[in-house]
């Protein structure tokens, strides 16, 4: 609903108008700075149309590194092309996957508990330098998030940074200060032998599928899920192409049965052992 | 027309002598940034301005300047011990333009003020007149405008030529001598502190004040400072405690800014524990080297200050973070051109500049079966070691490869794992002994975790020739169903 439909605001300026937000339905907060997530159909239910520079940013997740990663790689690539470090503190494992493309601009920082976590996240923010911070929280303080919060917005639009808390599922019940909360699933596949109808996604299609829901934003509420599939980079040109069909012409090979023992008394247990 | 400044240092009330002494050199050193003619008269500084009023702007410009300073009350006079007169009763001066009354104009004093101002003070004001203030008080004499009228002749028989001289010095009729304090080449600075301290971290009260000396140094020398080291000695200590200790502070950019090494210095202390109560502190500066501020460019966009200040927050940035969580905490990546997925990136402190190359060996013809299907291209930011594209990359791995349950023939991990792509034989390594890799990889699906990069180990076959290439897995010996076939599946990495 634009503006213009109000009568009432109908006279004013551009520049006010673009200023001011209407808490109507189907009006989402005015544009502020953004980095876009390389995902159309999440950019255009995010207020801003993206990741927002300047505050923090709750994704919300079953279980660490399920796909989170997936989720944000395009905004950590575009960062890191600006020239813009990009900061992971408290990464569960051992990153790997966009190491090559951030090298020059990437720093991983292993803590030991929260309080760590949360003291190199305001220190990397005060500094102003990094482009991103993405911190795994297991667990937090409503007022420690708080300060998170506070020291993001204190950057100037311009050289904000994305900041990232990645938090479990419990997490959603708690109340947040964060603008911005999602939950993301990876979405369930199908069981082996389910029949694929045509036009529905493949199963190696929804391998790849991420669910996202929407559970706190700056703007009206969002119903229901998205459903987005995004593909971990190197495994779109090999599955996405081909349906129900397995790629580089082969099956996942069986089990290689041991070599049957030339002597007897061997002979019973490699045979019992080919056929269990 | 001189225009000086008397600037009184600040200092705790019944603190020790030797405290203030160093309190005055610290200021001292920090006033040289607008001057070069700076000295010390008796518990003041004094500095000589007036060839530096164009530079900062004018007097009302300098003057605010000085304001923000450590100094406790400043004042300013035509002539040095005038301000100084000024300073120990209180009035500002020529400082203040308010309390110049607006004849002089805002801050410029003039010889007939020296005069306005000098008159009405106490002879106490005056060092050389202090001690004859019995006498000539008796005499009707009671400020330096009635001993100014008293007779030239008298005063210097009776009293000295000394009091005549500083009279005339005060009043500007003859040029002060005084010594220009001249800057130490090496700083080696040692603080006496109020009380014996015996907790660490209080030891950063006394190194702060020291480190504000460093900087005002630094400063006057156009230099920065790589690392310092910070000394106490014990007082009163058990014998076995040892004469005293102390802890070196590195950096790795050669910086001045003091508020970066105060904040490493409180790291270090939070952590170090005193054997005995400290009485004295000491500051050493180890490693000087010439460093010029940024100067902005003519052009916009020509310079490359930004760059230098980036270089320098980043480094700042790491430094701190290392310092309380340990080195081995921060880390960069350094890829290396290898085949087998663990040993493509080695992670290595930040702290250590420059990141050691790998060796990239030859290994022709280990990678088997698998496309490419895209090159990876050049990574931005000065990597020169391009990461091999082959098998697609898990966004995550797993530190030691876990082993996976089967069943059926079917690994196991967080439900049915089913195999989607695959295998792609990887043998790599075999140059390197324990970690050479024998592997099958395949990418797999699984229901709650999501894709999987798993692999299967080649299995030696029997009655071979060579001896069997297999990766050492220190889980297989010790599986319970560790028959040939089922505890070959493990886990390597996530699709995150």
């Amino acid at each position: 609903m634009s503006l213009a439909s109000s009568p009432a605001l109908a006279g004013l300026p551009a520049h006010l108008a673009g200023c001011l937000w209407t808490a109507q339905v189907g009006g989402v907060a005015p544009p502020q700075a953004v980095v876009p997530t390389g995902q159309a159909a999440l950019d255009a239910v995010l207020p801003g149309g993206g990741w927002p520079l300047g505050g923090l940013t709750e994704l919300l997740v079953e279980s660490d590194a399920s796909c989170e990663w997936r989720l944000l790689a395009p905004a950590l690539r575009q960062v890191a092309a600006a020239g813009r470090p990009v900061l992971l503190i408290g990464a569960p494992q051992e990153p790997h996957g966009l190491v090559p493309e951030l090298a020059g601009r990437l720093l991983r920082v292993q803590v030991a508990d929260a309080r760590q976590a949360l003291w190199a996240t305001e220190q990397a923010l005060r500094s102003g330098l990094p482009g991103a911070v993405v911190v795994w929280l297991p667990q937090a303080q409503l007022g420690a998030l708080r300060r998170l919060q506070a020291q993001a917005a204190l950057l100037t639009p311009g050289a904000g940074s994305l900041l990232f808390a990645v938090r479990p599922l419990a997490a959603g019940r708690d109340s947040s200060p964060a603008p911005l909360r999602l939950f993301v699933r990876p979405q369930a596949l199908g069981e082996a032998g389910q029949a694929v109808e045509p036009g529905a996604p493949s199963d190696r299609t929804r391998a790849a599928g991420v669910q996202v829901q929407v559970l706190k934003r700056r703007g009206p509420l969002l119903e229901g899920d998205l459903s987005l599939v995004i593909w971990p980079p190197g495994l779109a040109p090999a599955l996405a192409g081909r349906l129900g069909r397995p790629v580089f012409g082969m099956q996942p090979a069986p089990a290689p049965v041991p070599v049957p023992a030339p002597h007897a008394v061997a002979r019973g247990a490699s045979t019992a052992a080919a056929q269990g | 027309m001189s225009h000086w400044l008397a600037l009184l240092p600040a200092a705790d009330a019944g603190c020790i002598r030797s405290l203030e002494t160093f309190e005055q050199q610290a200021l001292a050193w920090w006033a040289l940034q607008f001057t070069p003619r700076v000295a010390v008269l008796d518990e003041a500084v004094v500095l000589e301005v007036a060839s530096s009023l164009r530079l900062f702007g004018g007097a009302a410009a300098l003057h605010a300047r000085v304001a923000a300073g450590p100094q406790r009350a400043a004042a300013a006079a035509p002539t040095a011990l005038a301000a100084l007169a000024l300073l120990r009763v209180g009035r500002p001066g020529a400082f203040d333009s308010e309390a110049a009354g607006g004849a002089d104009g805002p801050g410029e004093p003039s010889r007939t003020g020296v005069a306005r101002w000098l008159d009405p003070l106490p002879l106490s004001t005056l060092s050389a007149a202090a001690p004859h203030e019995p006498t000539l008080a008796r005499l009707g004499c009671r400020t330096l405008g009635q001993l100014q009228a008293l007779p030239r002749g008298g005063l210097s028989r009776r009293f000295g030529a000394g009091l005549l001289r500083a009279l005339d010095q005060a009043y500007g009729r003859v040029p002060p001598s005084l010594d220009w304090i001249r800057l130490p080449e090496v700083f080696d600075a040692a603080l006496d502190l109020p009380g014996r301290i015996d907790a660490a971290p209080a030891l950063m009260h006394g190194a702060r004040r020291l480190l504000q000396a460093l900087g005002a140094w630094l400063a006057a020398r156009q230099a920065g400072v790589r690392s310092i080291v910070l000394g106490w000695r014990h007082d009163f200590g058990p014998r076995d405690a040892g004469a005293g200790g102390e802890l070196c502070i590195r950096t790795a950019v050669c910086t001045r800014q003091v508020g970066h090494l105060e904040r490493l210095l409180s790291e270090r202390l939070a952590r170090t524990t005193l054997l005995a109560p400290v009485g004295v502190l000491r500051l050493r500066a180890d490693e000087i080297e010439p460093l010029a501020q940024a100067s902005a460019a003519l052009w916009p966009g020509f310079g490359t200050a930004a760059a230098q200040v980036e270089q320098v927050q980043w480094t700042e940035l790491v430094e701190r973070l290392s310092a309380r969580l340990g080195a081995d905490r921060v880390l960069r990546p350094h890829l290396q051109a290898d085949h087998r997925l663990s040993q493509q990136v080695a992670w290595v402190p930040a702290t250590r500049e420059p990141v050691p190359q790998a060796p990239a060996p030859a290994v022709p013809g280990a990678v088997l079966g698998g496309r490419h299907p895209h090159p990876h291209p050049n990574p931005p930011g000065g990597m020169d070691r391009v990461h091999p594209a082959g098998w697609p990359q898990p966004a995550w791995l797993l530190r030691e490869p876990l082993a996976l349950a089967t069943r059926d023939g079917q690994p196991l991990y967080q439900g049915a794992v089913r195999l989607l792509l695959g295998p792609q034989r990887i043998e790599a390594g075999w140059w390197d002994g324990r970690a050479a890799v024998a592997r099958d990889y395949y990418v797999g699906h699984s229901a709650r975790a999501g894709l999987l990069c798993l692999y299967r180990l080649r299995l030696p076959g029997r009655g071979s020739a060579s001896e069997p290439v297999c990766d050492p897995a220190p889980r297989l010996a010790s599986h319970p169903a560790s028959g040939g076939r089922e505890a070959t599946w493990y886990l390597e990495g996530l699709y995150g």
